[in-house]
């Protein structure tokens, strides 16, 4: 609402209003797809564990495979890549003759929201709206404003409608037919996805 | 007019000394040509007469069985911020200065009802432009609004940051230049906690994303709902020191207005308290089993307003974090907490599979349910399910919002932590950050060898 200020023949001030609206509506604004990723799981038969995890991680930055959603496992590692990484990924990883696990065409779903850490609630709800949509979710993330779901890309679109229509958002976002408009603005901007560690 | 918002914390404000230097920083603005607002949160922090927690251990102690009404609350606690404010009128007043004290309903700040963590609907700063154009210095009491209704309502957390940061959003459209500076007791943005990092330096410039982060990974910065409002409204936001002459502070903005030097670094290391890590892996490995119990796990502690760190999920196994502090009441919560799983269509046993968890010290519930279960397992899958619990943790993180593209990041973490002996139990990442969950006690060690690797030091650029 915008008033602007006038001076009256009476010699009385009118200040324009500005009302601003400041705070956008907490909770849950937008999904996001990214896809395709895959996931991959290295298991390590030495007892040097924390070694050979490292050893990969510095093989895969060797290798320029920029890897997300590192998660260190009690015989392993596991991460994920982007599609255009996976055969090189997977050419290291043979080259190494380590034991791995593969997953691909798999997608991340972001579920966006302000004030996360003000959200109390929002995993649960996000796997209550995922396992009623028949979404398994492979593995997951968080950061100031999102939380991350590895899912299967295939399911990637159900998750997507699911949760929209569980945070009643659906009604104003649309699916895009190219997926690389639905990556986060930075993705987009640089063409990477997700940030590689 | 060029209008300043300059917003003083509760340790700028706690004592006669410290409000005169912050009406130094006021006054000094004043002969710069700004027409000045200033933002005042409660006097002092815990124990304080008039701070906060003060006037509401005030209210809960007249029947602590009876919890006081969320308007009462706020009603109670934002006494904190006028009467600071009031204080810091008179201040300036004696100091020669023409002032107006506010609340925040007459600063025309409009919220919604929801008490003791309300949200800014609108502002009218009208009042607040009429008393600058009459050369006045206008103080408002932070972290506080008004209903449709009259009602007052206070802001939650970050609420004085927020004030400040709105304010500066609303006077926008009336100002030929704005700018928000925020004064705390240090000098700006740090890229480590001074008191483990000697070496930790006051960044020159952060982008909003990054502060953000950092307040979500633990830093003690600028609440992000305020550098939210001065992202979307495009305001100049400092960080600034109350208490030093030294020139600068962190000069907070979008990444595109910020010197390009700064979009491809590591931007500092944070570390978040006290943490327990709790693993959970089921005997039967079945995925789908596994969701259902992360999914009741969830529901109890979303009940609780319980909030979980480093989730993670695999085959059959699943984990999480939690503050230490809630670890008494998630065992209460979880110990002998009983998971039904339907097989379905079943006519022979088993008719379906029940979880049965352990995450007590003393298992007592846990035992207790199990011997009860001994009867049920001639027709359902009984599985146990004991918690791995890793007790004494901290999360490290590595702010790198503008890292895109570059393998090794979590390579040279890893490493870094593995040369200072270190373990690391659990990493996480996202967009911004690449957290590490490790032992409390290598805290400090951690962030040092961090820090130091990324070269985020003093003698290190700007």
């Amino acid at each position: 609402m915008t008033e602007q200020s006038t001076i009256t023949s009476s010699g009385s001030l009118t200040i324009r209003r500005e009302t601003v609206h400041f705070e956008k509506e907490r909770g849950v604004t937008e999904i996001r797809v990214l896809r395709p990723v895959a996931h991959v799981t290295v298991e390590f038969a030495s007892e040097h564990l924390a070694a050979d995890r490292l050893a990969l991680l510095q093989a895969l930055a060797a290798s320029s495979v920029p890897v997300f959603l590192v998660k260190l496992l009690p015989n392993g590692i596991s991460f994920a890549v982007r599609a255009e990484n996976t055969a090189a990924c997977q050419n290291l990883l043979t080259d190494r003759k380590a034991a791995f696990t593969l997953l691909s065409n798999l997608a991340v779903v972001y579920t966006i929201a302000g004030a996360m850490r003000d959200l109390s609630g929002i995993m649960a709800a996000i796997y209550e709206t995922l396992i009623g949509a028949g979404v398994r979710v492979q593995q997951t993330g968080d950061a100031y404003n999102a939380v991350l779901c590895l899912v299967d890309g295939a399911l990637a679109d159900s998750a997507k409608s699911a949760l929209e229509q569980r945070f009643e958002i659906g009604k104003t976002a649309t699916t895009p037919a190219d997926d690389s408009a639905t990556l986060p603005a930075d993705a987009r901007e640089s063409g990477t996805g997700l940030k590689s560690l | 007019m060029r209008i300043l918002v300059q917003k003083f914390g509760g340790t700028s404000v706690d004592s006669d000394e410290h409000r005169q230097l912050a009406a130094t920083k006021v006054i000094r603005a004043i002969q710069d040509g700004w027409h000045v607002v200033v933002v005042v949160s409660a006097i002092g922090r815990a124990g304080a007469p008039y701070a906060t927690d003060t006037l509401v251990n005030t209210l809960r102690g007249v029947d602590p069985a009876v919890l006081p009404a969320p308007r009462e609350m706020d009603l109670m606690m934002a006494c904190g911020e006028i009467i600071s404010t009031v204080v810091m009128a008179q201040t300036l007043r004696s100091r020669g200065f023409d002032t107006v004290a506010l609340t925040g309903g007459q600063a025309g700040i409009a919220t919604d009802y929801d008490f003791g963590n309300a949200r800014i609907l609108s502002i009218d700063p009208s009042y607040i432009v009429r008393m600058l154009e009459q050369g006045k210095v206008v103080l408002v009491a932070g972290f506080q609004g008004v209903t449709h209704y009259g009602a007052i309502t206070t802001l939650g957390r970050g609420g004085s940051d927020t004030t400040g940061s709105a304010l500066g959003a609303a006077l926008k459209p009336y100002a030929d230049e704005i700018a928000v500076e925020i004064y705390t007791d240090v000098d700006g943005v740090k890229t480590a906690d001074p008191r483990m990092v000697a070496d930790a330096r006051t960044l020159l410039h952060a982008t909003y994303e990054e502060v953000a982060e950092m307040a979500h990974q633990g830093a003690k910065v600028v609440h992000p709902r305020a550098a939210e409002i001065a992202n979307n409204y495009r305001i100049p936001l400092w960080v600034k020191s109350t208490f030093t002459d030294i020139p600068g502070g962190t000069l907070i903005a979008a990444s595109d207005e910020l010197p390009e030097d700064i979009r491809l670094r590591v931007t500092g290391v944070t570390h978040t308290g006290k943490i327990v890590y709790l693993r959970f892996d089921l005997p039967t490995g079945d995925e789908d089993d596994k969701a259902h119990i992360e999914l009741e796990i969830y529901r109890l502690l979303q009940r609780e307003q319980i909030a979980l760190y480093l989730n993670s999920t695999h085959g059959g196994a699943f984990a999480f974090a939690i503050a230490r502090e809630h670890l008494g009441r998630v065992r209460e919560l979880l110990d002998g907490l009983v998971v039904p799983v339907q097989l379905g269509g079943r006519k022979r046993p088993p008719y379906g599979r029940i979880y049965l968890l352990g995450v007590g010290s003393r298992r007592s519930a846990f035992l207790a349910q199990k011997k009860m279960l001994e009867d049920a397992t001639a027709f359902v899958e009984v599985h146990t399910v004991e918690a791995e619990v890793t007790e004494n943790c901290t999360m490290v993180s590595v702010i790198a919002a503008q890292f895109k593209g570059v393998p090794g990041v979590m390579a040279r973490i890893l490493e870094t932590l593995a040369r200072v002996n270190v373990p690391a139990f659990q990493t996480a990442d996202s967009e911004y950050s690449i957290s590490v969950l490790v032992p409390e006690a290598d805290a400090t060690k951690a962030t040092q060898a961090l820090h130091q690797e990324f070269g985020l030091g003093k003698t290190n650029g700007a």
